[in-house]
């Protein structure tokens, strides 16, 4: 493919400008007139902003695809010695596709809300934080500089945090949304540093600009303790800190699953479709960093890899509906990680546009079978319902598309992009592809059959949940709910089909397309019939995954317990999701608690500033007491106190002459 | 023969009498009037200096100060029937919810 | 003795008889109607000063319109109460310490600012009337226009302001 060279304008341009601030704008006026003014009317603003932002983006993609590329700074906002930040706004192929999809699916999910959102105390609250969740996730997607990436990074957790914690009265909503902020910083952490390295070697934050100067850094090192250590090795493993804690990579997976506590249209665009995706984006936008270390590619691969494995084995011991949606989501990055970290960037972003919407569908299934399970002790559970195909038609075939999407049965979205990151894998020129393309295989089929799993035990065999909805049958949701779905399940098919690979006859266009502006590494396919073979195997994968969950869950229900009776260790450990929020909470919550208690709390606080801020009370306290019988609360006594505070003005004017 | 120090003396009293009123009363609707007598006072002290040293901008002064002193009525008494509708009170001792 | 003179004194006696009966009387209503007398004497007390328009604005203003205002305000509360109790604060005497202190005080720099201004009991009136409303008007519309405008909103606040403090609360609406 020959590089198209674009036509870059710099100059400032109203449509890209208002993609991102419209949601912004119509987010601050429902937050402050929400409560007493809009009500029930607060999504009016948030779904027409969003609306006209979708049109907006499709209309700056179109032009992308005609050609031209916006890159200009709306105004500078730090200026510290050479340092200069602008807040500026990059239009190129990544951006504008990762621009339509945000507003797509965000739009849709706003329309879907209204549905599920319906009579919630808080709903102006959620249109609010919702559309300001938009707001961030664009400035972070068009921003042309580490910093303002940085700021919509932080912003997106913000809004990600209130989001989970929406129903703060529960105490385990305000539980995850602090763990899922706490788990974040950890990864911001070191995305700051790596921001700070970045500028410290390269003198700039602009994307263009940092690219232009890498190869200053080719064979840059830096000594720590004692090793030597390659810069862009560093600055690589820094930036993809925050990219793990963002996009849930291991370590620092565990905030995903329990950010489930939110409300389900907030799982399916922020923590399925959107802001776990901001990880795969950054190190695509970076792409050009991360191939110059080989070490950081295989760190993403593996990562990416280990998380796939780890949570795709988690999963089907789950019995929360949305909790299995969150871990599948979770091995779905680790794909998208695994397509980066073997040097096939643009298969990466091609699984994200197609997951973001074959992952959102599930979600919002999910949420349409929570919404008529509402009733239920605890609704999210799978083990309740079963037999919902008869309630509910439309939300069981959009959910079965979207779970043979993930599965990735030919012809829809999932098998395209999931058989591309595979295809990429066996013949990347990195050693490790061999190894990433076997995981991601096994992987494959472990998909289908958790996934399936969750879709049998929901939509198939007996309703078991009459007792606990006092014999009140299911039924479908509303139509504002339902048109979404049925609008994003054609997302969820024909996603993929921008991308066809070339084996199969199509051009992979979309990868092309991207490839203009990401990195990618040269990966020569030998042969078609190989091609095949690879694809078959694929596709094998899934429909073994399928069948077994068919086997167990319809057919042989009483083989539903035999893993979890045979293997009771191993069965504990994989429901314990391996230990990890035990470890974590031994290594670091319990140690912190107890140093708070003991140090700070006995010594610090209670010998020094316990008597200093005391003393500093008391003698506030004396005083107060002394004045309170000047206070006396009647208007003649201040009336009084005018005048005498005039003669004494009058005395002193009398005497000085 | 009248001169300016007429008008200024009684100006002075004009307004000891209403700061008279306005410290001791205990109604709040003759405090507002007892301002009004204060105001009263600064007019005639502003259209004497005006009228005696031959400069316009007394009378303009006092035809603002007369502006003000319609619109401090205004607010004032509303916040006396205001008072008066919640509390059923508008004696100045007996309000007395701010006392320390 | 001219007649402006006497017109003085006659105004001048009267403006303090009535403000003090103003101060001091037991019924409201009384009070704001000797507030009236005081205000329109103080009209004629402006044309003496030589602004006739003046006078007509303190007669329209305030007699027709504050007082009135004072005296709906008055009729709209029940303030029969009044005359069974005292009129003045508790402590009277420790209040009247400060008030004469402040009199006192009042009237020694009074003097002090003559003895050092001797020529303001020269001053003498020139009969300027001619030109008054043409003069007042030019002041009005060009050197103070800015200020004249200021007026004209802070009067439009005050008519919000006062619709705003008498709405019904939330609690009133409900109870």
């Amino acid at each position: 493919m020959v590089e198209k060279s674009f036509l870059v304008i710099t100059e400032f341009d109203l449509s890209v400008f208002l993609v991102p601030i419209l949601p912004f704008v119509a987010s601050i006026i429902t937050l402050i007139f929400g409560k007493s003014y809009f009500k029930d009317k607060s999504h009016y603003l948030p779904v027409l902003s969003l609306f006209l932002s979708f049109l907006l983006s499709l209309k700056v993609l179109y032009e992308v695809l005609q050609g031209k590329v916006y890159n200009f700074d709306l105004y500078t906002w730090v200026i510290a010695g050479s340092f200069s930040v602008g807040l500026g706004f990059q239009v190129d192929p990544l951006s504008a596709m990762m621009c339509a999809m945000v507003t797509s699916l965000a739009f849709l999910i706003h329309v879907y809300s209204i549905g599920y959102m319906h009579g919630d105390p808080g709903y102006y609250r959620f249109f609010s934080y919702i559309s300001l969740f938009t707001f961030s996730m664009l400035m972070l997607v068009l921003s042309n500089n580490l910093v303002q990436l940085y700021l919509g990074w932080e912003l997106v957790g913000l809004c990600s945090y209130f989001l989970i914690g929406f129903w703060y009265e529960k105490k385990s909503a305000a539980n995850a949304a602090i763990k899922a902020f706490v788990v974040n910083r950890i990864g911001d952490f070191g995305f700051g540093l790596g921001i700070f390295m970045v500028f410290y070697f390269l003198g700039t934050v602009y994307y263009q600009e940092i690219f232009a100067r890498l190869p200053q850094i080719k064979e840059a090192y830096l000594p720590i303790l004692g090793y030597e250590i390659h810069v862009p090795f560093l600055m690589a493993f820094l930036l993809f800190c925050g990219a793990m804690g963002k996009s849930a990579q291991f370590p620092l997976h565990v905030w995903l699953p329990d950010a489930m506590e939110g409300p389900t249209p907030v799982s399916a665009l922020i923590h399925a479709a959107t802001m776990v995706t901001a990880g795969v984006f950054m190190v695509s936008r970076l792409s050009p960093l991360y191939v110059m270390s080989n070490e950081a590619m295989a760190l993403v691969a593996f990562v990416g890899a280990f998380t796939c494995f780890l949570a795709a084995t988690i999963a089907p011991t789950q019995f929360d509906i949305k909790r299995v949606i969150a871990y599948s989501t979770l091995s779905q990055l680790g794909y998208m990680f695994m397509a980066c970290g073997v040097g096939a960037f643009s298969a990466g972003m091609f699984h994200l546009f197609t997951h973001a919407y074959f992952k959102a569908l599930l979600f919002l299934g999910a949420g349409s079978v929570i919404h008529a399970m509402h009733h239920a002790p605890d609704p999210n559970d799978i083990r309740y319902m079963g037999g919902l195909k008869r309630y509910m038609p439309i939300t069981y075939v959009t959910m079965l598309i979207a779970s043979l999407s993930i599965s990735g049965i030919p012809g829809l979205a999932g098998f395209f992009s999931k058989d591309e990151i595979l295809a990429m894998a066996f013949f990347s020129p990195y050693p490790w592809g061999k190894i990433i393309w076997a995981i991601g295989l096994f992987v494959a089929s472990l998909t289908a059959f958790y996934t399936f799993r969750v879709f049998f035990k929901a939509f198939h065999g007996e309703f078991r949940g009459l007792v606990v909805l006092h014999g009140k049958e299911p039924h479908e949701s509303p139509k504002v709910m339902t048109i979404p779905l049925i609008l994003i399940a054609v997302g969820a098919i024909f996603s993929g089909w921008l991308g066809i690979p070339e084996a199969l006859g199509g051009g992979a266009n979309f990868q092309r397309f991207l490839e203009q502006v990401v990195y990618h590494t040269e990966i020569t396919i030998p042969n078609h019939s190989l091609e095949y073979t690879l694809m078959v195997l694929s596709v094998l994968a899934g429909l073994i995954g399928i069948s077994v969950a068919y086997i167990i869950y319809v057919k042989r229900p009483n083989l539903e317990r035999l893993f979890s009776a045979n293997f009771r260790s191993l069965y504990q450990f994989l429901y314990r999701k391996w230990y990890f929020d035990e470890i974590y909470h031994y290594m670091f919550v319990v140690p912190t608690f107890f140093l708070a208690r003991t140090v700070v709390n006995l010594i610090l606080d209670t010998f020094i500033i316990d008597h200093t801020v005391n003393g500093a009370a008391k003698t506030t306290l004396s005083f107060g007491t002394l004045l309170r019988k000047v206070h006396v609360g009647i208007v003649n006594y201040y009336l009084i106190s005018i005048v005498i505070g005039l003669i004494i003005y009058f005395a002193i004017l009398y005497y000085l002459y | 023969m009248v001169s300016l120090l007429f008008y200024l003396y009684l100006s002075i009293i004009l307004f000891l009498i209403g700061l008279f009123g306005f410290v001791f009363r205990r109604n709040l609707i003759i405090l507002l009037a007892s301002v009004e007598i204060m105001m009263n006072a600064l007019i005639i002290f502003f259209a004497s200096i005006s009228h005696f040293r031959h400069d316009a901008t007394g009378y303009i002064i006092v035809f603002f100060i007369i502006a003000m002193a319609a619109a401090e009525a205004a607010v004032g008494l509303s916040l006396v029937v205001g008072l008066y509708k919640r509390l059923k009170n508008i004696y100045t001792e007996e309000l007395n919810l701010f006392r320390g | 003795m001219t007649g402006n003179d006497l017109a003085f004194f006659y105004l001048a006696l009267m403006m303090i008889l009535s403000s003090l009966f103003t101060v001091v009387s037991r019924n409201p209503v009384h009070a704001i109607l000797s507030l009236l007398v005081l205000v329109l004497h103080q009209a004629f007390m402006l044309y003496l000063l030589g602004s006739e328009f003046l006078t007509a604005v303190q007669i329209i203003v305030y007699a027709g319109a504050v007082v009135v205002l004072f005296l709906f305000v008055v009729y709209l509360i029940n303030l029969s109460a009044e005359q069974r109790f005292r009129v003045f604060v508790k402590k009277t005497s420790l209040f009247m310490i400060f008030f004469l202190l402040f009199v006192f005080f009042f009237f020694k720099n009074f003097g002090l600012i003559l003895a050092l201004n001797p020529q303001l009991q020269s001053l003498l009136p020139i009969d300027s009337s001619a030109n008054h409303l043409k003069m007042l008007a030019r002041y009005l519309f060009m050197e103070y226009l800015f200020q004249f405008e200021l007026i004209g909103i802070i009067l439009l606040v005050v008519v919000l302001g006062s619709v705003f403090l008498l709405r019904k609360l939330k609690e009133e609406k409900s109870g």
